[in-house]
Parts: C-alpha cells; structure tokens; sequence
C-alpha cells in the first residue's frame, strides 16, 4: 500500500528508488535556499546570478544524465526529479541547467570527437564553462529545417554565416553548439563564443522567464577550424531528438550504494564525483532505470493525469 | 524517432497549459486578494513563465500534429 502525499503531483513517490527520493530531497533543499529567497529579485531585475551554475555543477546537476567526462550519470528518472524541483523554484533556473545539460552537453557527448568531449565537457559538467544550444531562428522555430544559418568550406576550414533567436543563456555562454546548413545537409558546430564575429546580444523586456537569459547569437563570418564540426551527425535528427533517447539509456549507478553518508547533498556530490570512475569502467548499458522500468515511472496514473488540455 | 521525442514533450506542455489555467487569473492568484500580484508570492510569475511553453520547443499546434500523426498515421501538417 502506498500513500500519496500531500505535495505529491503526480502521485508517483512509491515508485522511486531511495537514490532518486535522495536527489529530489537535495534539489529541493538547494532551491528552498538559494533560488526561492531570491527569486522575486532576479526577476524583477531580469536577471539571475551566474554563481548558481558552478553550485549547480557543484551538485552534480550538469549533464546529470550523462556518463564520463566529469557527469554524474544519473538516470533518467533522477533527472527528471531534480528538474521537476528546479522548475518549482522558477523555470528560468530550471533552464538555465536544462539548456545547459540536455542541449549543449549532450551534443557534444553524443555527436563529438572524443577531442571536443575532453575539452568541452568536463568543463561544463562543473559550471565552469557555460554552454548554449543554437538552433531557432527568428522565422524558423517550429521549422527549424528552414534554417537560413549557413556554413561554407573555406579550404579545410569553415565560415558560418547567420542568426540565432530564443537562445537561452547565449549572452553569458562561453560555447555555442550552432546547428547550420551545409552543402551535405544540416551539422553541428561548436562556437567559442570569443570568436571574431560571435555576438550574442540580450533580449530584454521580456515578460516571461525574466530570470533567464536569453539572446540572439550573431554569427558574422565566424571562422572556424576543421575540428569544429560535430562529427557524429547530419541532419535534423540531431538537434530535434538528442535529449531524450540519450537520457533514458542510461541507468543510475552509485558505486556505494547504501553506505552512511552524512546528508543528501553529501549523497548526490558523491553521485556526481564518486560515480565517475565507475562509470568509466561500466560499458554496460541497460534499458531498465534504477531497477525499475522508465516507461512504467514516466507514466502518469490514470487517475492524477489532468485530462485532455484543450485552449 | 523524432515522433517518440515530441510525443513526450508534447504531453508535458498539456499538462503545462493546465497549470496555466489554474494558476491565471483564477484561484491561486485571488485567494491571495491583491498580494497574488505581486512576486512576494509566486503565482503569476509561474503563470507568466508557463506561457512560454506554448511557444517554445515547437509551438503546441505543432506538437499537437505530431501527436495527431502519431495516433492516426496521418500527416496533417500541409
């Protein structure tokens, strides 16, 4: 028998194993003491502050979902919970991981070389470098295949052409994945964003997500190397499908699992730090998410779903 | 592929659409008589963030073709 809480949503709390219940509880804490106090002034001012990143990284929120490279590979569950907290607090925060975790990182960990991976990842994984996902323009959102962004070969090089609208957390990014067209079809490329050409203006006056970033990325004859180039794909399969697939492959793993540790944000920094040499050593991959089936936890029962929306 | 992808977003930004009902202008925000619009409580900045999501990550016409395509096999985009 399970009883359902009274701050449960969905009802879905018998379900999660006591590492996932461990990493909502630590979000949850987090938020309680550095977004919910503030909030009210990040998004009166439009803004929020950047040290949340590395906190975020701190607690091993970036790339949660991911394995190596300085990630936590947590499951796709885990992540869920801890964005489901961030997002209570204000979904600007909650962008402000997600962008940074589901796009950028996980572009480059699933279509990168493994040079791009080492340079880029470990980086992001702790807050240190903050990355954005360019791939809307400001006619093309839902039609993203329309994009006018254009990427031309110059000898072995490259030069990119184009704008970025909507993009989130651009203005502060120290990287952009920029999607363009190419003469084989759409790619991914990886912008420092101190490139000669690289702009990236704020949107302001916004009344939604106000604390949040979110920019323009200007690209005007940027010239990139080679090795700039996401290796790994072509096409819209990339940008459009990237996040999910990858997420739900990967199951928790806590080398310690059950040992006393002194407290949830004990719990979750060894996920993220203590984790990693195992990670490296599983190559094993499984369908099943923290002894459970995702689909199954995912799911929403009958009973609590809000029904059909309809505007 | 990208259909499985969409279909899951497309079912959070429905249940997204219906916090935005509750929260905006209706109960939530009244029953704090005229605190509700102010940010010393949080309610209509979580109404005002939740209109996003009608637009971004596909527009929720779009992600409701998909899901029409998904459920009946037919493409009604153009």
């Amino acid at each position: 028998m399970s009883r359902t809480g009274p701050l449960e949503l969905l009802g879905i709390d018998h379900l999660l194993t006591e590492e996932e219940r461990d990493i909502q509880a630590t979000v949850r804490e987090w938020v309680e003491q550095r977004v919910k106090p503030n909030i009210a002034d990040w998004y009166e001012r439009g803004d929020l502050d950047l040290a949340l990143m590395r906190e975020a990284g701190d607690l091993g929120l970036l790339g949660m979902h991911l394995e190596g490279y300085g990630c936590a590979g947590a499951n796709a569950v885990s992540y869920g919970l801890a964005c489901l907290e961030l997002e209570a607090g204000d979904s600007g925060v909650r962008s402000m991981v997600s962008v940074q975790g589901s796009l950028a990182m996980f572009a480059i960990w699933k279509f990168g070389s493994e040079e791009q991976k080492t340079t880029w990842l470990p980086k992001m994984a702790a807050g240190e470098a903050i990355g954005c996902f360019g791939l809307t323009e400001s006619d093309f959102g839902s039609n993203p295949a329309g994009m006018r962004t254009r990427a031309k070969r110059d000898g072995d090089d490259w030069v990119i052409n184009g704008t970025k609208m909507w993009i989130t957390n651009g203005s502060v990014a120290d990287v952009a994945v920029v999607w363009a067209q190419t003469d084989d079809g759409i790619k991914g490329f990886i912008v420092p964003t101190d490139t000669p050409g690289f702009s990236a203006p704020k949107i302001t006056k916004k009344l939604s997500l106000r604390a949040s970033v979110t920019s323009e990325l200007v690209l005007e004859d940027v010239h990139l190397p080679r090795d700039a180039v996401l290796p790994d794909v072509t096409g819209l399969r990339g940008p459009l499908c990237l996040p999910e697939r990858g997420a739900i492959r990967h199951r928790l793993r806590c080398p310690r699992r059950g040992a006393r540790l002194s407290g949830n944000r004990d719990r979750l920094r060894h996920l993220a730090r203590g984790v990693r040499p195992a990670a490296r050593l599983s190559a094993a991959h499984s369908g099943k998410a923290g002894g459970h089936d995702v689909g199954a936890a995912e799911g929403i029962p009958a009973g609590a779903a809000p029904g059909t929306a309809q505007r | 592929m990208i259909i499985g992808c969409s279909r899951s977003r497309s079912a959070w930004a429905s249940s997204t659409t219906y916090a935005r009902r509750w929260l905006s202008p209706g109960e939530c925000r009244t029953i704090l008589g005229a605190n509700g619009i102010t940010l010393e409580y949080p309610v209509l900045r979580h109404a005002n963030n939740l209109e996003s999501v009608l637009t971004y990550e596909g527009t929720s016409e779009v992600h409701q073709l998909v899901i029409g395509q998904a459920l009946t096999g037919e493409n009604a985009f153009s």
